[in-house]
């Protein structure tokens, strides 16, 4: 059987984190390559639902990170990210999501070790988890008829 | 069906050496839309960008994909590129094979996978690209300077002089600001009202300075290159334009106990007033606040004696409303006052003063013309110390900073006193000196070697009175932090510098950062140290943080090139990469339902209320619309957005979801619209 | 017997009123002249919220309106107040109790909010705590039984009071974030969507579960946000007039244990 190799999308902001991994890049880091970057202007660009869309594109774990407090490009754009997430995450724990497969995480355009650290654990975290099939398995399930209840 | 073309660079063998990059030119050449696909060896240069720009005309692309370095790097090299070819600029996009992957990858057939995924997804998302044209803005080539002190005063004859108009806005009556208050400058010590007052006059007489004094800064709207912005004009009681400034009024006037701000309240002053000799303008203001007419109903002697008839007690506060295109803050600062310290007396002790206080004892204009006396009974103090970082550095106090004047012009108030008691003895207790800057230290050298100031370090942990002297209780680090103890007749503090009272009120309506101290923050701290966060508002001198005349006055030249280098063209072109709100057919006309919960979010103030009407004028809806001078793209209010009427230039939620869904587990229902 | 018909009349006749919102038979009613005003009941039993339909377009599009209010109708009014959907000028308010009263404006409602505000949610909260003491993969296949259920009918969205949005984004199809039919993810992510969309702003009705024909407790969602928000932000929707959007607004020190 085939080593089960995470798949990791990172969602970070354009001044920091993406700085960061430039920098991690320039300064020649290694790290394992199970990561897939988008780049945002902001953390505070963010939309809670490309979280659940990370999964759905089949994302074993989503890294999301932006600027430090008060280092935001735009001032608080991080401040309302955080607000935002703290609301997800416990939302999503709530509805049973396994938010160990979510990293939230701020690297600074200086932490490209930071960065390459985080990207390692998180690779590792995910590892040991496993693949991510619940979010799969959601949406491969179809459409219910309303009486063709799956659970009953 | 779109037509992309990708262009994968070897970086020579940065990415190269790693990737597998023919390999991932030919993958790409099957993903669907992709008309053209190609490797080369360095993507930047002059034949690399000729290929790209052949290869837009001849296979008619319609978006490109450059896989090469970060777009941080070169993605302005390419948006050109893409230009000259014809196509729109923001039809480029670039992955980022160098940094994000062959630098930090192994070369194993997972980097090359991963470079193609990063292509896919860029491919993905530059189908979703849409054509943007640059945004121009006009540009109002009027500057508002204000604070009229040193800073203000260079700036604003800096972009005067440069053929700009300029408003100028000071709070007090005069300008000048606290270097009008200095005796002495270090490390020269020219005399301070020298060099400033002739200044001063130029700035009154500038064909292009419009002068407010007496005047504050009441609302700021608008954006870069079209603010507007409101100035209260307090009543000064006094007609301006017939007072001959013979100041009869004066020397009648029978409220004679005032404080006088500009000698630190060493003398006082009468009710009307004009801050010092030297003032400009040299006209008087009424203080109603003590004016014995607005206080009692009664008096009216000024009214009397002038011979001009310019006083006017009905006079009322005015608002001015003024359109400008630029802002330079160069408010300054203010210093703690010696009832900051419990342990030095709670300023209860009338011989323990602070700096500013001796630069007015030393000063030729100042109370005692130039005699250092104490206040208390006017004798010449035998022994004097000097306490420096007081309150600076002192986490304790709050204020962990370095108050950087404080150094110099201790070595330089313990020089004064030399020069002119010189039998006396002056100490001056420090932490450490900070002397950094041409012909500093040679300064505080001459100090301690000339005039045998005696420097002590270590800090001063009482101050008390006996036998009518101070004793200053101290230790000296530098000798087993032995007890020090020194009789004195006068301590001057060095006391703290720290923001104008009134700089947070004043940020807020501006718009601008400012720190947990209050001075304001610099949109970079290297690399735009003079601009701030809202664009077109500047910062000169110590409103930002505490800083010498020299400093301020680099810094006050640096904000008036760059609020000149704004008005050197007509309009102001930015990146379009701003939010909008869409807009739909009627009778719905946008899907912005006008919650305006996004409102806040705004670190730019960016969102207003736009009204839809009908032909007849009617109000149908109203909508959020975002001012693209503002906006400068977060997209903050993108995210919160429920009904996702709000959408990002380059970032649009189309982009970023094709993006996310070309990876791993494609489904085709994302894939073409 | 109660003053509420001649409250409802005067208003029509010196209010200029085009509508009052209130029950007739135990069901709402729009009266829509003066001496319909007659047919209302007398005392409001119903835990409806009648805010909702001041959304309806044909009732949005009338210039003056008096709505008749119990605690939750009127904590809806407050925050579609703050959301800039209604004013005072436009709706008058009538407390739904023993002897209606007429607010002029919504500071009024504010206080009566403030004095009558009671803990009424209380075993929702249990059943809230109940779902959090469960094992993650538990609450999961909970939420997964619940939601699978869900026809997709949207009544939870036509009968919320704060869900007003002329054209909501499950119907937005450039791009299609929410799969439309209702198949387990698209049931997921619609629900996790009008849950995190009323976050900051649910004032508690439970409507939308006591509307739902598959008696999927949704409210449940709703109040473990709710909680979320008061705790960690210290804040509640529909009780302050001009009060901070918990998600367009933040706190140099709010909490970021999360965040590595």
């Amino acid at each position: 059987m085939q080593k089960f190799e995470p798949k990791i999308m990172a969602y970070v902001c354009n001044w920091c984190t993406y700085a960061g991994a430039d920098l991690a890049g320039t300064s020649r880091i290694k790290y394992p390559p199970n990561v897939r970057i988008v780049r945002y202007p902001c953390t505070g660009r963010i939309d809670f639902m490309f979280l659940l869309k990370a999964f759905e594109a089949g994302a074993d774990g989503v890294i999301v990170s932006g600027c430090h407090p008060n280092d935001c490009h735009y001032t608080s754009g991080n401040f309302h990210a955080r607000r935002r997430w703290m609301v997800f995450k416990e939302l999503a724990e709530f509805v049973g999501l396994d938010t160990r497969r979510i990293t939230f995480s701020w690297v600074s355009a200086a932490e490209g070790a930071k960065w390459a650290e985080l990207v390692n654990t998180v690779v590792e975290d995910i590892r040991e988890l496993g693949p991510n099939t619940e979010y799969q398995e959601l949406a491969n399930k179809g459409v219910n008829m309303p009486g063709d209840l799956l659970y009953v | 069906m779109s037509r992309i073309g990708v262009f994968v660079c070897h970086c020579g063998e940065n990415i190269g050496a790693t990737v597998d990059c023919a390999k991932v030119a030919e993958t790409a050449a099957k993903f669907p839309g992709v008309a053209h696909s190609i490797d080369y060896k360095y993507m930047c240069s002059d034949p690399g960008q000729t290929m790209i720009k052949d290869a837009i005309k001849e296979h008619k692309l319609d978006g490109i994909v450059v896989a090469a370095c970060s777009p941080r790097m070169h993605e302005p090299t390419f948006r050109k590129a893409a230009r000259e070819a014809g196509i729109n600029e923001f039809l480029c996009e670039m992955a980022n094979l160098r940094e994000h992957c062959s630098w930090v990858h192994a070369k194993e057939e997972s980097t090359t996978e991963k470079a193609t995924e990063l292509v896919k997804m860029l491919v993905e998302k530059v189908k979703k690209n849409k054509p943007l044209t640059h945004i121009k803005v006009p540009v109002t080539k009027t500057a508002l300077v204000i604070g009229g002190g040193i800073g203000g005063i260079q700036a604003a004859l800096d972009i005067a002089n440069c053929g700009h108009q300029v408003i100028m806005v000071e709070k007090d009556p005069s300008i000048g600001g606290h270097m009008a208050q200095l005796s002495e400058t270090f490390p020269t010590l020219d005399c301070s009202q020298c060099i400033l007052t002739p200044r001063m006059v130029e700035v009154a007489q500038h064909p292009n300075i419009k002068l407010y004094t007496y005047a504050e800064v009441e609302s700021v709207s608008g954006f870069i290159g079209n603010f507007e912005v409101k100035i209260r004009q307090k009543a000064k009681s006094v007609d301006d334009s017939t007072c001959t400034g013979c100041g009869l009024c004066m020397q009648k006037c029978p409220s004679k106990r005032i404080p006088d701000e500009f000698n630190s309240g060493l003398s006082n002053r009468t009710a009307i007033y004009v801050p010092f000799p030297q003032a400009v303008p040299n006209k008087p203001v009424i203080d109603r606040e003590h004016c014995t007419y607005f206080t009692k109903g009664k008096c009216k002697l000024c009214e009397k004696v002038c011979p001009a008839n310019a006083i006017d007690f009905t006079q009322e506060d005015t608002i001015i409303e003024e359109k400008i295109g630029a802002i330079v803050v160069a408010t300054g600062f203010d210093i703690k006052h010696t009832d900051f310290f419990p342990e030095y007396g709670y300023g209860q002790h009338p011989d323990i003063i602070d700096g500013l206080q001796f630069e007015r004892l030393a000063s030729a204009s100042g109370p005692t013309l130039g005699a250092i006396k104490r206040p208390s009974d006017g004798k010449v103090p035998e022994k004097i110390v000097f306490i420096a970082c007081s309150g600076s550095r002192d986490h304790a106090k709050g204020i962990e900073y370095c108050s950087k004047i404080c150094c110099m012009y201790t070595a330089k108030h313990a020089m004064l006193y030399k020069h002119k008691v010189h039998h006396g003895d002056a100490y001056v207790f420090y932490m450490d000196i900070r002397a950094a800057g041409k012909n500093y230290d040679e300064f505080v050298r001459r100090a301690i070697e000339e005039d045998d100031v005696k420097y002590v370090r270590g800090r001063v942990s009482k101050i008390y009175e006996k036998d009518g002297k101070l004793i200053v209780r101290g230790v000296d680090t530098l000798l087993n932090s032995e007890p020090v103890e020194v009789e004195a007749d006068m301590v001057v503090l060095a006391t703290a510098a720290v923001a104008q009272q009134k700089a947070e009120p004043l940020a807020q309506t501006m718009h601008i950062g400012y720190d947990a101290h209050n001075f304001y923050s610099e949109a970079h701290p290297k690399l735009k140290p003079v601009e701030t966060n809202t664009a077109g508002i500047m910062l000169a001198g110590a409103c930002q943080g505490p800083r010498d005349i020299p400093e301020t006055v680099a810094q006050a030249s640096g904000a008036a090139v760059k609020t000149v280098a704004l008005f050197a063209n007509d309009e102001l072109t930015r990146e379009p990469l701003v939010a909008t709100v869409n807009r739909t057919a009627p009778p719905m006309f946008s899907t912005c339902v006008g919650c305006f919960l996004c409102e806040s979010a705004c670190p730019y103030l960016a969102i207003g209320k736009e009204e839809i009407k009908d032909r007849n004028g009617n109000l149908i809806k109203t909508v959020a619309s975002i001012n693209p001078g503002l906006c400068q793209g977060c997209g903050t209010c993108v995210a919160l957005c429920r009904s996702k009427s709000i959408d990002l230039n380059g970032f649009t939620h189309q982009q970023i979801l094709s993006e996310v869904m070309s990876l791993w587990n494609r489904r085709e229902d994302y894939a073409e619209v | 017997m109660s003053n509420l018909k001649t409250i409802i009349q005067d208003l029509f006749a010196n209010d200029n009123i085009e509508a009052f919102v209130a029950y007739k038979n135990n069901k709402p009613f729009i009266v829509r002249k003066s001496e319909d005003a007659m047919q209302v009941d007398e005392i409001d039993n119903q835990e409806f919220n009648l805010a909702v339909y001041l959304n309806k377009p044909e009732i949005k599009k009338l210039s003056k309106l008096g709505i008749l209010a119990n605690l939750s109708t009127m904590k809806a009014l407050v925050q579609l107040a703050n959301e800039n959907q209604i004013t005072s000028d436009k709706v008058k308010v009538i407390s739904a109790d023993a002897s209606p009263k007429k607010f002029e404006r919504f500071e009024e409602v504010t206080e009566y909010i403030k004095a009558n505000n009671k803990e009424t949610n209380a075993d929702l909260s249990a059943k809230v705590a109940e779902i959090k003491a469960m094992s993650r993969e538990e609450r999961r296949d909970f939420w997964n039984k619940e939601f699978s259920k869900c026809i997709k009918c949207y009544a939870c969205r036509s009968s919320c009071p704060m869900c007003y949005c002329t054209k909501c984004m499950v119907e937005a199809n450039q791009p299609q974030f929410v799969p439309v039919a209702s198949h387990a993810q698209g049931n997921f992510e619609w629900h996790f969507n009008r849950a995190m969309h009323l976050a900051g702003r649910c004032v508690g009705c439970n409507q939308c579960a006591s509307v739902c024909p598959m008696d999927i407790p949704l409210n449940l969602l709703n109040q473990q946000i709710n909680e979320t928000i008061a705790a960690q932000f210290g804040e509640t929707a529909g009780e302050e007039l001009n009060s901070n959007y918990t998600l367009s607004f933040f706190k140099e020190n709010d909490k970021e244990n999360f965040i590595r």
